[in-house]
């Protein structure tokens, strides 16, 4: 049995559920095995896990409270046996794994688990026999599903677990502006590209992304403080960071720990195509306006 | 009592020699995790006047490099410094073997996970050898009475708070104040004035079935043609990134 | 020493952070003297740059630069640290530069040349021991001037090495009040260079010729130490400069002219490019506006820009761009990036040139 915990922030099963889910049912219809997803939590809507074989739902108001899945988790893991868990890598799914053999960071698996760790710089292969695997985000698509699919109930009572944590609430911090500390595709603005700031927001936009800026372009008062990238300003480390018109000076390179950089400048000798995938020679104020518009298209 | 764990880890700066069996660092440090934990703890100190001991996990290589961090805590305010060596082993068999010494803590803090963890989390196993409640990703701790008040990062942005009681692990993700500097002579009035003991542990030996590999080397790819063609190749690989 | 201060103000009346201190020198030396600087431990404390104007103009001779305000800084590390400057000590600690960056790759600029150059710990001996410093090593744009130094080495037919295993000589940590830190570095550091055998040392940081001149003589290291603009005024008639169509204006380093006294190497070379146009700036020579780099400045952006609203360096730039010069012409190595930055800032069509850059235009 594959067993795939569902994790739910309030009361909507998160991305990375549906990502899992096509993994899951990948090995399962290979090995022939069961996709059982486990849900706790409360009035969740289970329209999409149709991927799975099965549904277990711990339908409970007490599991709004993530902090008890733990306990849950290892109730349900010892009455079913599943030969593997797979869980998301993220704050929830770090706290479940209790004592099982576990693998974290994983970024694919087959008959070996890949993995990564030191910070990035060294890819693992491992065996995990029976066990939990934190699957990264991004790693697969997600698979959402619509298909109606046997539910069994369980009671958090019966299943006796008493733990004293409560959560007390879910705050959303004040939102005076966007923490691109923590935004996953950054649109970065530098002297080159001070002209279409507007250009580039939209650009953002499309792309999911917030705008961010180097040092020089803060300074004019182009935008707030918080957007600054560098050394004196925030440390960004996104999945894609698209770099117009910044010559990626050291202090501004300092607070770039992108996966993938993208870089346009005038500049071929400019310093950030030293820390980019790809780079373009060129205007910035030529090509990304243009290149806004294939995106649209 | 506060209890701090904190691991020495390679040091990625000054780089590893990866072979297929093994990770080589050439120096090692704290685990900047574990860093943010004797923060927060000596925090807790100056808040709630704990005391607070830290315990110090190194291999045989990064036995003696250990100190300076150990030392560091005691600079920022910690009572007590331990060291234990630890062969090559697991973070199942470590939290086993710790199990006795750390039960006299009220709360433990350590480092949600240190940079070279890739099988199990030592601050989740801890709690559940010595069967206590775990909190990972905390950002913030505050005591109410008996109470714990703990704040936990999730995703997007989003906060949680959950109270409960002691005993219990928390792992760090951050300390609600970066780490105080200590000048390099209050650094050396430490080292001659404390003591690190040294704890003889017996820790089981473990060794895995796993290989090891350097991720693929990016280089820079220039896009070249006119402008349109440009835009219409970046587009194209701005659409595969993102999804 | 302090007890000589007469309370005149002329160090206040000079400072270039004067209107934005909490503490203006004047107070600083008076709380010193009484040893109750303890209130005096603000944010602004960090404001100074270690310009020298102060101590330069002081009519008592109170070292407030050397001893007054990395006395109270020393206290107030202790007390509260800026993250971006404990990061950079940090680092400095840990790893010897304060970018944060490995050993191994202090050398890459000497990968970028089309020659090869000896490393003192291979050759042993040598004539002239170069030491670009950090932000020569390490800084993409500083090394390019490190890089145009050591060509022209290469024309004059130097001898010349450099050392592999350079640690941060430390002046700015000094500065800072961080002496542990600062004693430590110079002692490695003069245990490494005693291996070898050099005439004199020139470097392109006048930090680095601060401290090697003035401080590292007071561990018992003793050497002849040459700014490389000095290097070149010396070797001014074994260059063949063809002429450069500039107008250019020179901006005198603290540590070079003020400090140490040198006004005249790089007005010296400017002079000996034939075609170029000299302009003075307003403040120039003992009177030279500090690019606010020094003493930590460059850590410190994240203060220093809470409470002022145009920089040091803006200011200074301003003044170049009034001369109506093409070029600003500047000789410590920390003062390109800070002119550069400035210059991006406000959008002024002015270029900024290390010494050793111009003298290569010249020769090509």
């Amino acid at each position: 049995m594959i067993m795939v915990y569902a994790e739910v922030l309030n009361g909507v099963i998160s991305d990375i559920t549906y990502e899992i889910l096509r993994k899951a049912r990948e090995i399962a219809d290979h090995t022939e095995e069961e996709v059982v997803t486990v849900v706790m939590g409360y009035n969740v809507d289970l329209k999409y896990l149709g991927a799975s074989d099965r549904i277990i739902y711990v339908e409970d108001e007490r599991l709004k409270n993530f902090a008890l899945h733990r306990y849950v988790l290892e109730k349900i893991i010892d009455k079913y046996s599943p030969r593997i868990i797979l869980i998301g890598n993220t704050s929830i799914g770090m706290d479940l794994i209790g004592g099982q053999p576990c693998i974290i960071s994983c970024y694919d698996f087959n008959d070996s688990v890949k993995s990564i760790s030191y910070g990035g710089k060294v890819f693992i292969e491992s065996k995990l026999d029976r066990g939990i695997l934190l699957i990264n985000r991004g790693s697969f698509e997600p698979l959402r599903v619509e298909k109606e699919v046997k539910v069994e109930r369980l009671s958090l009572d019966e299943l006796g677990v008493k733990v004293d944590i409560e959560l007390v609430e879910i705050i959303r911090p004040e939102v005076e502006d966007v923490d691109i500390s923590k935004a996953e595709i950054v649109v970065g603005v530098g002297r080159g590209a001070q002209n279409i700031i507007d250009v580039a927001e939209e650009l953002a936009k499309i792309l999911n992304g917030v705008v961010g800026a180097s040092r020089p372009v803060i300074d004019q008062g182009l935008l707030p403080r918080s957007r600054q990238v560098g050394r004196s300003g925030k440390t960004i480390s996104p999945k894609l960071y698209l770099a117009l018109g910044i010559s990626g000076a050291m202090e501004h390179i300092e607070g770039v720990k992108a996966k993938n950089v993208i870089a346009i400048n005038k500049d071929k000798n400019a310093p950030i195509f030293r820390i980019s995938r790809y780079g373009v020679v060129g205007d910035v104020e030529e090509i990304v306006p243009l290149l806004l518009e294939r995106l649209r298209s | 009592m506060i209890g701090v764990i904190v691991r020495a880890v390679p040091d990625l700066v000054e780089g590893l020699e990866i072979s297929e069996r093994e990770v080589l660092p050439y120096r090692y440090m704290a685990n900047e995790m574990d860093e943010y934990a004797v923060e927060q703890a000596v925090i807790l100190k100056e808040r709630y006047g704990f005391d607070v001991d830290v315990i110090g996990l190194a291999n045989e290589e990064a036995y003696s490099e250990i100190d300076d961090a150990l030392f560091t805590a005691i600079a920022r305010g910690v009572d007590r410094a331990y060291k234990i060596m630890i062969p090559k082993t697991t973070s199942y068999k470590i939290a086993r073997a710790l199990s006795d010494i750390l039960k006299k803590y009220d709360l433990i803090l350590t480092g949600t996970i240190a940079i070279d963890e890739y099988y199990g989390l030592l601050s989740s196993l801890i709690a559940h050898e010595l069967k206590i409640p775990y909190i990972g990703s905390v950002i913030g701790v505050e005591i109410d009475g008996e109470d714990l008040i703990v704040k936990k990062e999730l995703e997007g942005g989003l906060i949680g708070v959950l109270r409960l009681k002691k005993p219990a692990v928390l792992g760090i993700i951050t300390s609600e104040r970066p780490p105080r500097y200590i000048p390099f002579s209050r650094l050396r009035e430490v080292m001659k004035s404390h003591e690190i003991k040294e704890i003889d542990l017996s820790i089981e030996e473990e060794e895995l079935d796993v290989t090891f590999k350097e991720p693929p080397e990016p280089k820079v790819e220039f896009i070249e043609g006119t402008a349109d063609e440009i835009a219409e190749k970046l587009a194209k690989i701005l659409r595969e990134m993102i999804t | 020493m302090v007890v000589q201060c007469i309370q005149c103000g002329v160090c206040s009346g000079s400072c270039p952070y004067g209107e934005v201190l909490d503490f203006t020198p004047r107070k600083l030396v008076m709380l010193f003297r009484l040893n109750e600087f303890e209130e005096a431990i603000t944010d602004t404390i960090w404001f100074c740059s270690s310009c020298y104007l102060c101590t330069f103009r002081c009519p008592s001779g109170i070292k407030i630069t050397d001893e007054v305000l990395p006395r109270i800084r020393e206290k107030a590390l202790i007390k509260e640290t800026p993250e971006e400057l404990a990061r950079a000590l940090t680092n400095i600690m840990r790893y010897g530069n304060p970018f944060g960056l490995p050993l191994r790759k202090r050398m890459e600029w000497a990968n970028e040349l089309d020659f090869r150059i000896d490393f003192i710990e291979d050759v042993k001996e040598t004539d002239v021991l170069f030491i670009p410093g950090c932000y020569g090593s390490y800084h993409s744009r500083c090394r390019e001037v490190t890089k145009t130094v050591v060509k022209l080495f290469k024309i004059l037919g130097v001898e010349f090495a450099v050392m592999k295993n350079e640690r941060c000589i430390g002046d700015h940590c000094r500065l800072l009040g961080e002496f542990g830190l600062f004693e430590d570095l110079a002692l490695k550091n003069i245990k490494h260079m005693s291996k070898f055998k050099f005439n004199r040392i020139v470097t392109i940081d006048a930090h680095v010729f601060n401290a090697l001149k003035n401080e590292y003589p007071k561990f018992g290291f003793y050497t002849e130490v040459l700014h490389h603009s000095q290097f070149f005024a010396d070797n001014i008639d074994k260059f063949e400069f063809s002429e450069l169509d500039y107008t250019v204006t020179y901006h005198d380093p603290c540590y070079l002219g003020r400090r140490n006294g040198d006004f005249d190497s790089c007005r010296i070379i400017i002079n000996s490019i034939p075609g170029i146009k000299f302009v003075e700036m307003k403040r120039n020579r003992e009177n030279s506006l500090c690019c606010g780099g020094g003493g930590g400045g460059i850590w410190l952006d994240s203060i220093i820009r809470t409470r002022v609203k145009e920089r040091l360096a803006e200011r200074r730039v301003k003044e170049a761009y009034e001369t109506n010069a093409d070029v600003l012409v500047t000789a410590c190595i920390l003062d390109i990036p800070m002119f550069e930055d400035a210059v991006k800032v406000l959008g002024l069509d002015l270029r900024v040139m290390d010494i050793s850059e111009l003298m290569m235009e010249a020769l090509k």
